[in-house]
């Protein structure tokens, strides 16, 4: 990013930044002190009181083991986001590596690299990420590198466009005069260029993790009970759809509120970030 | 493509040998005894080496042979393809439904730019690029096929195609029952691209309301709706096409969640299934096809992108 | 049900909804009410009758029959040695009699006259070679090892089949309502199975794979002609699907697997029948006791009253399932004084601290020499009800100080770990129990094929060999009580459930005797009584 100033009255007129930026703050909030703001044991089941709508001293309810909603809610918030943020800091990593390498070297590294990018975008999301849990077993670490393996080439597009650019200029011709090395001129000259848009899609892109990791656990693949998830409730709630529908409403919402916040926020950025776009 | 597609299929191969079962266990059941489980595994062929296997396989598929279900015993390109139409019905559905409720909103929303009509119809459109397919999909169920019963909660019709067939033959009522199932997977699929649609629309046409040529049309005494529509339009759909191109792959992994909660009968299902049994040559069979499917509507974008292109077109 | 089961099973079976709308919109009306609703090809007259089926047969060859589809609608095509009634007892079938010179030595004699769709005899010749088949390692039969003990089957004369085994063998006879097939059509018929023809009550008349399968009575059925003229079986693989197209009237007939929640609603309709019963299956517990932990039946045992067993049958299969008192299923080897332990903590506790775990260092987990009770309960992802009682035995098990967590994989992953005896509690089932042989033997005895977590006690081996070659029936029944009691008491399975089996149908329908197999054989003798 240049040094460029973000005037303050940009970021405050930008209400996407602003309202995108409070949801995932709260988001954040609730998950770091979920303790502090529910009040139900997190594992006490309950099965006389399952499935219990909304009501006093279950804001949100109770789930088909009779535990309080608002709690599996607030603690569900962590898994989901701690894999979506770890996944796509990784994703990004590893993309922009690639990317850089790919843009800046060109020729026949380029063209297997890129290859390999076609390899994986050829894939259908779902059944990539799928086939992977499958392969290494259930469970956050494994969901993580799964959706690494899905998000990763976004990445290694954007960063090699920037980077094939960014290698023509000057000033990066004046470091390869000095006698940099091509690491130091990838990271220190080429790479700054291609923040912008990386920061951009990274923000956007843990919205998808969320819905991706939570579509993983619906599909009984994702993190393993009795850990609290937004997708297993979401999921056993299918089968209470008549008796209960706050069963998967409510988790839906969750999920909802989580990839608004992160888009909202990814919107207002690439607006901060690109002022000729008329997106606002 | 050639390489592309060989590496994809190496990615599955690899993949399926890692996966932990057994087909020949899942097919003959718990209780089977380790002989049967061998001569299974001998008779399908899953005891010679991996190279082997992986080679003969890459041999028959590049002559077009994709192998037989170990599952279903039936040769693994007549399932995928026949699975295939549904799926594509269900994408066109989705497509439909995302250009006739995404171009109108965003027409509007431009040309009222700054109005509440706008601000509202960019607030839907930023749900709607946020809510995940998959509880969309239950909600749309819960309410309208569930509480309400106006329409089937699950499964197909009859192709609409045969359909139609049937309905100018004078029997309407199995069209109407086509089309009542496919309205809720399509709504749900194709929600995610009328709001992208929308978005995209918007912003494009603002900008180029704003060009010179539409400016001199304008000036010109071009009627109001002539230079949106006729003059500006048409530019301002360029990158429409491509993100709705892109976000083809997005539309096809969301007909796999889609196609699970309606029990939609198509090829993201057999996948999915697939996967599940570890029948390996149908999870091969139903990725590459769906990998061949990338690439062909990859390659129909361009050619809409040079229809509306004049500059394209003329090159 | 997860959606991970759905997507196992509903594969192209949904677009079923084709199928009964075009015979809705041919027939008019249709539905519950009745109404003729046969399509105008459909051969047969009157109201055919459609049933649900969860899946699609793999096969009509009863030989070859893999699912419960493929054995159950090949059961009306075919006629088997025997039949097996409501109560699990074979009955005569083909076969009118049947008599032991010896333990080893089954007679068989065959009914008079009877003759297969395509018209010729059926003889001791097609007995001989279905099963000379299935013995056929090269065949494939996937219940082969069922029939293993037959050493030899020979016809005596036209009427007569020997069958002679390597040792005494009492259970064959519950096996022998196989299918028998016409040897001059299957021999030389590599695609037998796709347009079978037997000598049962119904006669095949087509099938589209994944969507349905048509039969029609049979006017020369030796026990008479049926009075249901045609018979569609839709396949509809979404439990709950199938359920509200029953509602929706564009089902007559369905059975288990059911979903609890379906099931509830269904039962208080009174526009439906619903018959509830015991089926042949059980869910169960099965403790790993090559584990380390394990290994000590106090531990398995306390572990084993650490399962709210009620509250599991009661709120998650919403009394779908019956809590299972043994490992003896409901029926002539059943007796209900051979109990499992119950539910109490208190005692668990008291054994566990017995056994030397105790919680030493006051953390609220139970410990023995440093080492903390940890234990993992496995299950698979396809059944939501087996996950859920998962979550609900380790939350208590954890609340009793037992460091508890789960395991949940897809069908494949766990079944490949339970048999590499990777596991140390597994939550599974077993299915089609037509005899305490078959719920027991390889499962417990030493060595036995499934005996995965390696259980071996001489004492239990003795009296399963004593059950599987004693012929009369009191000894076996005595035999297997004494080996359940012990296994009771050592705990290598915990029973959770007895699985119950439900049939629910157009009460128009009569003459229909539901059985624990789910057997559609009785509809031979069923009619739409008006």
């Amino acid at each position: 990013m240049k040094a460029r100033g973000l005037p303050l009255r940009r970021v405050v007129r930008s209400y996407s930044l602003v309202v995108g930026g409070l949801m995932v703050l709260a988001l954040f909030v609730v998950a770091a002190f979920a303790p502090y703001v529910t009040w139900a044991p997190l594992d006490q089941m309950d099965m006389g009181a399952r499935l219990l709508p909304p009501g006093p001293g279950h804001p949100l309810g109770t789930d088909n083991f009779g535990r309080d909603m608002w709690t599996r809610i607030a603690y569900g918030a962590r898994p989901s986001v701690l894999i979506a943020v770890v996944s796509v800091a990784a994703s990004a990593a590893l993309g922009s590596a690639v990317g850089l390498v790919a843009g800046y070297f060109g020729g026949w590294v380029d063209l297997v690299l890129m290859r390999i990018v076609d390899i994986f975008l050829g894939f259908p999301v779902i059944i990539l990420a799928l086939a992977l849990v499958a392969a290494l077993g259930p469970g956050p670490v494994h969901v993580s590198i799964a959706l690494v393996a899905v998000f990763w080439t976004q990445y290694a597009r954007v960063v090699r466009a920037s980077a094939l650019a960014e290698k023509e200029r000057e000033f990066v011709e004046a470091a390869r005069a000095a006698g940099a090395g091509p690491v130091r001129i990838l990271v220190r000259h080429v790479f700054p260029a291609a923040l912008g848009p990386v920061v951009v899609l990274a923000t956007l892109g843990l919205g998808t993790a969320i819905v991706s990791e939570s579509t993983l656990s619906f599909l009984g693949f994702g993190v393993q009970p009795p850990a609290p998830s937004w997708g297993w409730t979401l999921a056993y709630g299918m089968r209470y759809l008549r008796e209960d529908p706050y069963l998967s409403a409510v988790p839906g919402a969750a999920i909802m509120w989580t990839v608004l916040g992160f888009n909202l926020l990814g919107d207002g950025l690439r607006d901060l970030l690109d002022p000729r776009g008329l997106s606002r | 493509m050639v390489p592309v597609m060989i590496g994809i299929a190496a990615i599955v191969f690899g993949l399926m040998q890692i996966v932990p079962g057994d087909p020949a266990v899942v097919l003959l059941g718990q209780d089977a005894t380790p002989e049967a489980v061998a001569q299974l595994r001998h008779a399908l062929g899953l005891d010679r080496p991996l190279t082997v296997q992986f080679f003969s396989y890459l041999g028959h598929a590049l002559r077009g042979d994709l192998g037989e279900s170990i599952f279903q015993h039936e040769p693994v390109a007549e399932l995928v393809f026949g699975r295939l139409p549904a799926t594509v019905e269900l994408a066109l559905g989705g497509l439909l439904v995302a250009l006739v409720v995404g171009l109108p909103l965003g027409v509007l929303a431009a040309v009222r730019r700054g109005s509440l009509f706008d601000l509202l119809s960019m607030a839907i459109a930023q749900l709607g690029v946020s809510v995940p397919v998959f509880w969309l999909g239950i909600m749309l169920m819960l309410w309208f096929a569930v509480q309400l019963g106006w329409l089937p909660a699950i499964g197909r019709g009859a192709p609409v195609l045969s359909a139609v067939g049937l309905a100018l033959a004078g029997r309407p009522e199995v069209l109407v029952d086509s089309l009542r199932h496919l309205i809720l997977p399509s709504v749900t699929l194709g929600t995610y691209g009328a709001a992208l649609t929308s978005r995209m629309v918007r912003s494009s046409l603002a900008e180029t309301l704003v060009e010179d040529y539409v400016r001199t049309a304008r000036a010109k005494g071009v009627p109001g709706w002539r230079v949106v529509y006729v003059h500006a339009l048409r530019n301002a759909l360029l990158p429409v096409v491509s993100v709705i191109g892109l976000q083809f792959g997005t539309l096809l992994g969301g007909a796999v969640v889609t196609e699970t909660i309606f029990g939609w009968p198509g090829v993201g299902q057999l996948a999915v299934k697939a996967i599940s049994q570890r029948d390996l040559p149908l999870v091969q069979g139903t990725v590459l096809v769906i990998a061949l499917l990338f690439s062909f509507v990859n390659l129909a974008v361009d050619l809409v992108y040079a229809a509306i292109h004049p500059r394209i077109r003329y090159k | 049900m997860t959606m991970l089961r759905i997507l196992a099973r509903a594969s192209l079976g949904l677009a079923t909804a084709l199928v009964l709308l075009l015979a809705a919109a041919c027939g008019g009306g249709g539905g519950a009410t009745g109404g003729g609703t046969g399509t105008g090809s459909e051969p047969g007259t009157g109201r055919a009758l459609r049933v649900g089926l969860d899946v699609d047969a793999g096969t009509l060859d009863p030989r070859l029959a893999q699912d419960t589809s493929a054995a159950r609608v090949a059961n009306l095509i075919f006629d088997g040695l025997v039949q097996l009634d409501a109560n699990l007892r074979p009955v005569p079938d083909l076969a009118t009699s049947w008599d032991n010179p010896d333990p080893t030595t089954w007679i068989f004699h065959l009914r008079d006259g009877v003759k297969f769709q395509d018209g010729t005899d059926v003889t001791a010749d097609d007995v001989v070679y279905t099963f000379q088949t299935i013995l056929d390692p090269a065949f494939k039969a996937p219940n082969r090892n069922l029939y293993t003990p037959i050493q030899a089957v020979e016809a005596v004369d036209p009427h007569t089949v020997k069958f002679t085994l390597a040792a005494p063998y009492a259970p064959l006879l519950s096996y022998l309502d196989m299918g028998i097939v016409p040897k001059h059509l299957a021999e030389k018929d590599p695609e037998f199975g796709s347009h079978p023809v037997g000598s049962g009550p119904y006669k095949f008349v087509r099938w589209e794979k994944g969507n349905e399968i048509v039969l029609e009575a049979n006017p020369d059925f030796w026990g008479g002609e049926p009075k249901i003229g045609t018979i569609e079986f839709h396949v509809v693989s979404d439990n709950t699907a199938r359920a509200q197209a029953l509602e929706a009237g564009d089902l007559d007939f369905i059975q288990s697997p059911l979903s609890p929640q379906d099931l509830k609603r269904l039962a208080g309709e009174p526009k439906f029948k619903t018959v509830t019963m015991t089926g042949t299956g059980y869910t169960y517990l099965n403790f790993n006791t090559k584990d380390p932990v394990l290994a000590d039946a106090r531990v398995r045992k306390a572990l084993a009253m650490l399962i709210p067993q009620e509250s599991i049958v009661h709120d998650i299969y919403q009394d779908m399932d019956k809590p299972a008192t043994s490992i003896l299923i409901p029926g002539w080897a059943y007796t209900d004084a051979v109990k499992q332990p119950a539910y109490d903590p208190q005692a668990a506790k008291a054994l566990l601290a017995q056994a030397g775990w105790a919680d030493h260092d006051g953390d609220g987990v139970l410990d023995k020499d440093g080492r903390k009770l940890s234990v993992v309960i496995a299950t698979h992802s396809e059944d939501p009800n087996r996950t859920q009682a998962v979550e609900v035995i380790q939350n208590t098990f954890q609340a009793n100080g037992v460091d508890a967590t789960t395991s949940i994989s897809d069908w494949p992953s766990f079944i490949a770990n339970v048999q590499a005896g990777k596991y140390q509690i597994a939550l599974l089932g077993w299915l089609n129990l037509v005899d305490p042989d078959r719920a027991m033997y390889n499962q417990l005895h030493t060595g036995g094929g499934s005996n995965w977590g390696g259980y071996s006690n001489p004492e239990v081996d003795k009296d399963l060999d004593t059950g599987r070659t004693s012929l009369d029936q009191a000894a076996r029944a005595q035999a297997y009580q004494a080996a359940a009691r012990i296994i009771a008491d050592e705990v290598p399975y915990y029973i959770l459930t007895y699985q119950g089996f439900q049939v629910v149908y157009d009460p128009a329908l009569t003459g229909f005797v539901p059985t624990p197999t789910g057997s559609f054989r009785s509809l031979a003798g069923a009619s739409f009584g008006k």
